[in-house]
């Protein structure tokens, strides 16, 4: 049986031509709440979402490295409440940011403490972002903390 | 979904394990459990390993409709599927972990579990880490209404792997098979 499996998957090998995202969570069309005390120190990202509600409060993001952004928040309503992130760095030189926003998202941060990090915190294209009582204290690898486009 | 002589099958029951333990199982095309059609299934105390079948949620798949399992104080590692290793849930059918540790799990996509069609899930104090995938390391959340949270939980060094990393992991696993 384990040679049949072994040879499928050896003559299928556009089985894994997918596109590959590099998060822990992928929500498409979806809800999905993180709360209370949890903690996220994972390589990589940590939530792709497309055309979804997210809520995050009560988080603890620390010592990621970042090959994709840790939050990749597209057409999608997103909450980040009472969080922190330290310790976040960019993994070789892709220019991500901890938060990258697209294509209509709605997105309020409110008491997020983004410290000691060397990657960027946010990076918002064709979005709506609203930020209250946000704590910066970086060294940041490129010299933007913020990047905010409409084209 | 075939119902395989080697699986638990729950439809419209009730069923409570206390200290399970697996190893070594090939699930072929299904998932090791199935619980349909508002089956209830109690895991505690549990250790379910080396599970391994060439679908999706070799250990439980929770299906149609408004089945639910609730897994406690359990640790859940070393289980293979194409996707989601651990579970798959769909048709307003619900998995909830309690205070249980996921790792090592592994699957070509969504290295742990996928919901789907308003399949949920929840966690609550429980740590996964270290699980496994081509994409998406942990979990796939695709057209679910409910709401599935995450809290008080450690998510933490979950690996994405490259394809030629995929294909030697499951030459591995496949031995077990």
């Amino acid at each position: 049986m384990s040679d049949d499996f072994k040879s499928y998957l050896n003559n299928n090998q556009n089985l894994l031509d997918v596109i590959q995202t590099k998060s822990c969570f992928q929500m498409i069309k979806s809800n999905m709440h993180v709360l209370s005390g949890t903690q996220v120190s994972n390589q990589g990202g940590f939530i792709s979402a497309f055309s979804s509600v997210l809520q995050i409060a009560d988080t603890i993001f620390s010592e990621m490295s970042l090959d994709a952004s840790a939050l990749s928040i597209i057409g999608t309503n997103a909450t980040i409440q009472s969080s922190s992130a330290t310790d976040i760095t960019l993994s070789g030189s892709t220019p991500y940011s901890f938060i990258v926003t697209s294509l209509d998202s709605i997105m309020n941060i409110d008491d997020f403490s983004f410290i000691n990090n060397t990657a960027p915190m946010l990076t918002a294209l064709f979005s709506n972002i609203k930020i209250n009582l946000l704590i910066l204290s970086n060294t940041f690898v490129s010299n933007r903390a913020i990047f905010l486009n409409n084209w | 979904m075939p119902f395989l002589p080697n699986s638990v099958s729950i439809v419209s029951d009730i069923l409570a394990l206390n200290n399970f333990t697996t190893d070594s199982i090939n699930a072929l095309y299904g998932s090791f459990m199935l619980v349909y059609e508002g089956g209830e299934l109690e895991i505690h105390d549990s250790d379910l390993k080396n599970i391994h079948c060439y679908e999706e949620g070799a250990v439980v798949f929770a299906g149609y409709q408004r089945a639910e399992v609730n897994i406690y104080s359990s640790t859940l590692h070393n289980n293979t599927a194409l996707k989601g290793s651990v579970f798959y849930a769909d048709s307003q059918s619900v998995i909830k972990i309690h205070d249980s540790l996921i790792y090592e799990n592994f699957a070509v996509e969504a290295g742990v579990f996928a919901v789907t069609i308003n399949g949920y899930f929840e966690f609550y104090n429980t740590t996964i880490t270290e699980n496994y995938a081509l994409s998406i390391s942990v979990g796939e959340v695709f057209d679910v209404a409910d709401i599935p949270m995450i809290s008080g939980s450690t998510i933490h060094g979950n690996i994405i792997m490259t394809k030629s990393q995929v294909l030697e992991e499951m030459n591995i696993r496949c031995q077990n098979l």
